[in-house]
């Protein structure tokens, strides 16, 4: 026994043991894992979904109803099955056809009996083989029941004729009880509805208590585990994105979306009002379904939305959430449906989802030329900001290169001696320019710009504690700067002769002529701040709130009395462009008096000054320390002093003015001499939004945020995302120099009495610069909607906006729109009038509107409101176009806004007529205009028109007091309208054959408001329809039945050529 | 049988069910609710009538009157359009603010602003409500109409004119209406919007829309009256088109006659 143990170096029953309680841990780990796999978290959503969904359904039909009428149904069938016996039907029908099929066949073998021996005899005659009598013999005698067929008779016939028959009737027999049966169905299907059985269908899938036995045990049977591997209810759903290719570290494999399995009801509308993940997606008619633009089995939902589309938990999909209250209550487990599914973010996927408030980031990818993209409002709005802002100007952005070669965000320095005398209001301008308007776009590089404790600009020297020396050397150092900056500007100044003013101008007068001519479609005359004007993100108010932009477009002009000339402000209005060719003030074409009046009023706005800033004097040794700082780059400390000691102070000043102007990047929005091939200073921004999180400098920034049960926590970092990030640096630029704690709850800096430099290591050249621009929290949410959209394309070129001519000369011309403000005054694609506020109050203050209510002054304002130029593109001739861009003229009486002279260069007109004739429906695109063969007035041309007099009556006849009495509004030619207050009037008719195209003209005549809603043009034929297909169904409803055959078509077309023909 | 128990799907788990069931086939429960056999069941309607009281029998009376120094109004100037001129040989005085004796004002709109049971739904009246255009004005000046209600706008002068209403909940239109013709609308929503016609921009106009038949509108007198209210607290809002709105709460009880009296200024 001793030896077989030694033999063998181990023990069967342990080993039995180990592998018994292996095997079963293994068995465990099986089972585990299977069960684990069955439970896994998008299943429940599913489960849940499906209950849902049945309940939905269930509310969608009368299941009782249903029920009854499905027994009525078969009650009935049995009954008619009583009554007429159709088994009996049946066996009648087969006993008949057999019968007939009997008799069909005998004769057909007889037939073929006779005609065999008829061959053989026929053979026997003509010398073949056969007996020919013998043959004949045999014919005779064959006998059948058909033969007398062949002989003349034709009993047969009638005999097979009598057995068809009898199957006729019994098959009609037949028929006529499978016909009741389906009247009952049909009744069925009448009395319920497709809709209503459909739903119970459907609901007899979803619903196991309603199912029979059989699909009841298949339903529990195929999502058991294992067997749930051939067909199961509950599975992971997907689409695969062939031609969008993500790159998982050197493979590269489509992209697969599976958020279908969880947001099983996205495409449902019915699930609106549900929560997520099964809530509808919110705008079907753009997204998902196969009707719209952006189908999911081509787009899927990542591509837009971004996140792990593979991720098929609520973690693994890598959402992120809005705010950190959000983060904290999907961290906590408060998220729905599933508790168990606790947030955390996966850190090491590179592109989470957007957070929801910043989803329409997503669209930028494939929409990178757009100013405007209709429903993504939200990055409009951060679009326009940056634009307004000019972020540009510091930053690279590769959309906005062509107007960043411009450097005409801010005004022109080259001249600005001749500008502001006052070198002390430049100081303080520059020092703090929100004290002297509150709403200036020249953000604040020093101090705190406002109220607001998130806004401040950081300090400029490195200090720990705010002891007096070190604020008073703070000071010094910001005064300093100040001066050397302002004394390089004024050194480098060209000087302008602005002239003398010619005439006397009426400050009142001026002030009517300013609000009535339009400058208010650029320029506001606010003296006040306003709250926060965007009051929520609906569509509505963020329309609005573009207006604004549009509004502040140019400065709000408060104080301008205070801070130039009245001899710079006349000039100025007079001939922008002489001053300054890049900028973007237009020439509004004012007269001597005009100009001085508006002048006068301008001038008088000199109520607002500086309130609280004052700019020392510079200090020697501070300018000395500056420009030393400067020149360490290029010195020893020896060299340093020689060169200081050989400067005279103008010397300095200039250098230092330079080197600070350098700094700051002040030439990214003015023009600056010197500087005028200066690359900009800040970072490029075209690809921000592809920037991994880990680049970003978080500094020691830290923040703090109240839980549930309102305990106070600090976090020694700011959570690490780019809008995060983002988030801060555009309220205050230079939080990453400091140790400032944010609440995450407010995002507002939580202490600011702690908030102070605490790197004391980097040099003043390496601090952060950017100024601060005094972004409102949804400003700053807009424009992070922007910069989170700046990515780069990742393989998404399928998917870009196909570059179609039309595409190219609508994004295009969008944005020359944006560039020009043409919205401050027009309204282009449902969007601008922005002016419209401010010219309905000038309205009310015209004694003529003494008496006028609101609505009614409203009523009035289309009037005055410069065009809404909806359907332009099928409006006007593009050639006409062409001269009024270059040369205005006057078209509307009652408009005293005026259509300024810009200097549109030909590319930029035809690309606007381009625009304008893109936005209409297909088939309405111009031709490029031949510029090189425009001549001025080539296409003055009257219309080549024949009338004839029976249509030349008749259209004086409709145009008269006893017809539609145009006279009373329209001039035609030299003929003044009966009303004579030019509000009142419209258009000459003159003008027409030059500007408007026949086609338009004619449903312009017919039915205005059709073409443009809120037209005093009323609808003379609104049942005019030119192109109907159908002439003998046409209704032409015609008041003057008599005239050219009561023909709406021949009189709206008869008085069409007879505007034409206005001379 | 078998068939007929698969096709009504019957919730064997449910007890209840399973002796509704049992009561079936033994073919003797009295009031069983399992269908007639043979007689098609009853079509059952999801929608339940309201069956709240909408209307009663109380009313709210009073008088509009105008408080403050009575503004200079304008004539109206009907420029060289002699059809239009030669019916108001007198000069026509602006009807922005028509006063009576004592300063009461007319053409107010007095109306159940809020008050009413939620669910109520009220029939518009068969008759339509006429704007007539006569002697280039607008007959009457304000005119109040309920949701649903047919206004019709007549044309009774020689002239054409044109109807632009200015509404914003509901469609806006602006179709002209030649002499002697006239056209018909309705209005699905609550609102108060002005008419006006471009062609003589001195006819003027407003409607009232108002969701319910509980509204007035004052003539001369100031007066108003609205009748068969039901029993409860209301807000009674009364609108001018230059003096604005103003409102004032009252309760009513069974067959009350309530009085409430309002006074509009110039703010």
């Amino acid at each position: 026994m001793l030896t077989e143990k030694e033999q063998k170096h181990y023990q069967p029953i342990t080993l039995n043991r180990i592998f018994a309680v292996t095997s079963l841990l293994f068995l465990g780990s099986l089972i585990w894992m299977f069960a684990d796999d069955h439970e896994r978290s998008w299943k429940r959503y599913q489960k849940q979904f499906r209950q849902l969904e049945s309940k939905k359904v269930e509310m969608t039909y009368n299941s009782q109803n249903y029920d009854n009428w499905l027994m009525w149904t078969e009650d009935e069938k049995i009954r008619i099955r009583a009554e007429g016996d159709r088994k009996a039907a049946e066996n009648k029908l087969k006993k008949a056809k057999d019968e007939h099929y009997k008799v069909d066949q005998k004769f057909k073998f007889g037939k073929a009996k006779y005609d065999e021996l008829t061959y053989r005899y026929k053979e026997a005659q003509a010398g073949h083989k056969g007996d020919p009598a013998e043959l004949r013999q045999e014919l005779d005698s064959f006998t059948y029941e058909g033969r007398p067929l062949f002989e003349g008779g034709d009993s047969w016939k009638v005999a097979l004729g009598k057995l068809e028959a009898k199957v006729k009737i019994a098959e009609n027999e037949l028929q006529a009880l499978k016909e009741k049966e389906k009247d009952i169905d049909k009744r069925f299907e009448q009395e319920l509805g497709r809709e209503q059985i459909l739903a119970a269908q459907q609901h007899e899938k979803l619903e196991v208590a309603r199912m029979s036995m059989g699909n009841k045990i298949a339903d529990k049977i195929r999502d058991l585990p294992v067997l749930d591997l051939t067909n199961p209810y509950y599975r992971v759903q997907q689409v695969v994105i062939d031609d969008v290719i993500e790159d998982m570290n050197f493979v590269q494999v489509p992209k697969v979306d599976r958020c279908m399995t969880c947001h099983q009801g996205m495409a449902k509308i019915s699930f609106s009002n549900e929560p997520h993940p099964y809530k509808t997606h919110p705008n079907l008619d753009l997204f998902l379904t196969s009707a719209s633009p952006h189908p999911v089995e081509e787009f899927g939902c990542t591509s837009c939305h971004s996140g792990r589309g593979r991720g098929t938990s609520f973690v693994s999909a890598v959402h992120m959430p809005s705010s950190h209250q959000q983060e904290l209550d999907w961290h906590h487990g408060h998220i729905g449906p599933i508790p168990e599914d606790k947030w955390h973010q996966m850190h090491h996927w590179p592109r989470p989802m957007f957070p929801a408030k910043y989803t329409q980031a997503g669209c930028f990818k494939c929409h990178a030329e757009t100013t405007d993209l209709k429903g993504a409002e939200k990055l409009n709005l951060g679009l326009a900001l940056i634009e307004r802002a000019g972020c540009y100007g510091c930053h690279t952005i590769e959309q906005y290169k062509s107007r960043m070669e411009k450097r005409n965000i801010g005004p022109s320095l080259q001249r600005v001696a001749s500008k502001i005398k006052d070198q002390d209001w430049t100081k303080k301008w520059i020092k703090n320019p929100k004290d002297f308007r509150h709403n200036t776009w020249m953000p604040t590089f020093y101090g705190n710009g406002s109220e607001d404790p998130t806004i401040g600009t950081g300090r400029l020297l490195n200090h720990r504690y705010q002891d007096g020396k070190r604020q008073q050397d703070e000071d010094h150092r910001v005064d300093t700067e100040i001066h050397a900056m302002t004394h390089y500007i004024y050194s480098k100044s060209d000087v302008f002769d602005v002239g003398t003013i010619p005439v006397k101008g009426d400050k009142e007068i001026g002030r009517n002529t300013f609000q009535a001519v339009g400058c208010q479609g650029c320029h506001e005359v606010a003296p006040d701040p306003v709250e926060e004007n965007l009051a929520s993100w609906s569509p509505t108010d963020i329309a609005e709130k573009r207006n604004q932009l549009r509004r502040e477009y140019g400065p709000n002009l408060i104080g301008i009395g205070s801070k130039t000339s009245a001899e710079w402000i006349y000039s100025w209005v007079k001939n922008p462009l002489e001053h300054n060719p890049n900028t973007e003030m237009p020439n509004l074409r004012l007269t001597d008096q005009e100009a001085a009046n508006i002048t006068a009023y301008l001038v008088s706005l000199d109520q607002k000054g500086f309130e609280q800033t004052i700019v020392g004097q510079y200090d020697d040794e501070m300018l000395d320390t500056i420009a030393s700082e400067f020149l360490q780059g290029s010195y020893i400390k020896e060299e340093i002093a020689a060169k200081l000691a050989s400067w005279d102070s103008s010397q300095t000043l200039t250098y230092a003015g330079q080197k600070l102007i350098n700094h700051y990047g002040c030439y990214g929005c003015h023009e600056i001499p010197g500087f005028e091939d200066a690359k900009p200073v800040g970072a490029e921004l075209t690809y921000h939004g592809s920037i991994m999180v880990k680049k970003f400098d978080f500094g020691l920034v830290q923040s703090e945020y109240t839980d549930r049960h309102g305990h106070k926590h600090q976090k020694d970092h700011l959570p690490h995302t780019n809008f995060d990030w983002f988030t801060q640096k555009l309220k205050n630029p230079r939080i990453y120099d400091t140790n400032a704690s944010v609440d995450l709850d407010t995002e507002k800096l939580a202490n600011l009495d702690e908030v102070h430099v605490i790197n004391e290591f980097k040099a003043f050249q390496d601090k952060l610069r950017m100024p601060n621009f005094g972004f409102t929290n949804k400003e700053v949410e807009a424009i992070v909607t922007a910069l989170m959209g700046f990515v780069k394309q990742e393989a998404l070129d399928s998917k870009i906006m196909p570059r179609t001519a039309k595409n190219v000369f609508y994004e295009k011309g969008q944005s020359i729109v944006a560039e020009k403000n043409c919205q401050g005054c027009h309204l282009i694609e449902d969007q601008g009038h922005a002016i419209k506020p401010s010219l309905l109050d000038w309205m009310m203050e015209q004694p003529e509107y003494e008496d006028l209510s609101r609505m009614e002054a409203k009523a009035d304002l289309v009037s005055f409101v410069p065009p809404n130029l909806v359907g332009e593109g099928q409006k006007v001739k593009p050639d006409w176009l062409y001269h009024f861009l270059r040369q205005p003229e006057t078209i509307r009486p009652a408009v005293e806004v005026r259509m300024p002279t810009y200097n549109f260069t030909e590319e930029e007109i035809n690309t606007l007529i381009k625009y304008f004739s893109y936005l209409e429906p297909e088939g309405e695109g111009y031709n490029w205009v031949a510029v090189d063969a425009w001549q001025d007035n080539a296409f003055r041309d009257p219309h080549q028109l024949s009338l004839s007099t029976t249509e030349l009556t008749a259209a004086k006849r409709l145009i008269s007091k006893d017809g539609h009495h145009c006279g009373q509004c329209h001039w035609i030619g030299n003929q003044e309208p009966e009303n004579k207050v030019a509000k009142d009037q419209a258009p000459d008719w003159v003008l027409a054959s030059q500007r408007l195209k026949p086609e338009w003209m004619a449903r312009w005549i017919a039915n205005a408001p059709a073409l443009m809603p809120g037209t005093k043009m009323p609808a003379y034929y609104d049942t005019y329809d030119p192109d109907h297909p159908e002439p003998e169904s046409y209704t032409n409803t015609t008041p003057f039945a008599t005239v050219l055959g009561g023909d709406d078509r021949e009189q709206v077309r008869a008085i069409r050529d007879y505007v034409l023909k206005t001379e | 049988m078998h068939q007929l128990f698969r096709k009504i799907n019957i919730d064997w788990s449910n007890p209840l069910m399973f002796l509704l069931v049992g009561l079936h086939l033994a073919g003797c429960g009295g009031d069983q609710p399992a269908p007639q056999r043979s007689t098609p069941p009853p079509a059952t309607s999801s929608e339940n009538t309201i069956a709240q009281k909408t209307t009663g029998t109380a009313s709210i009376s009073g008088t509009v009157s105008f408080i403050g120094e009575v503004p200079k109004l304008r004539t109206v100037d009907m420029g060289s359009v002699a059809e239009c001129k030669e019916q108001h040989s007198a000069g026509l005085k602006s009807e922005a603010l028509v006063l009576g004796d004592g300063n009461t004002i007319a053409n107010v709109i007095v109306k159940i602003k809020s008050g009413l049971p939620s669910n109520a739904k009220y029939d518009p009246p068969t008759n339509p409500a006429e704007l007539d255009q006569i002697g280039c004005i607008y007959t009457p000046h304000v005119l109040a109409v309920q949701v649903g209600q047919t206004v019709k706008f007549k044309n009774s002068d020689s002239v054409i004119h044109n109807v632009h209403t200015l509404s914003e909940k509901n469609p806006a239109f602006n179709k002209a209406v030649n002499k002697g013709g006239e056209m018909d609308r309705t209005y699905d929503q609550e609102e108060t919007f002005f008419v006006k016609c471009d062609i003589h921009p001195w006819m003027k106009n407003y409607i009232g829309v108002v969701s319910h038949p509980f509204f007035s509108v004052t003539k001369l007198d100031g007066k108003f009256e609205i009748k068969n209210l039901p029993v409860g607290k209301y807000t009674v809002e009364v609108w001018h088109e230059r003096l604005g709105e103003k409102t004032q709460e009252i309760e009513v009880s069974h067959g009350q006659s309530a009085e409430l009296d309002f006074t509009l200024s110039k703010s």
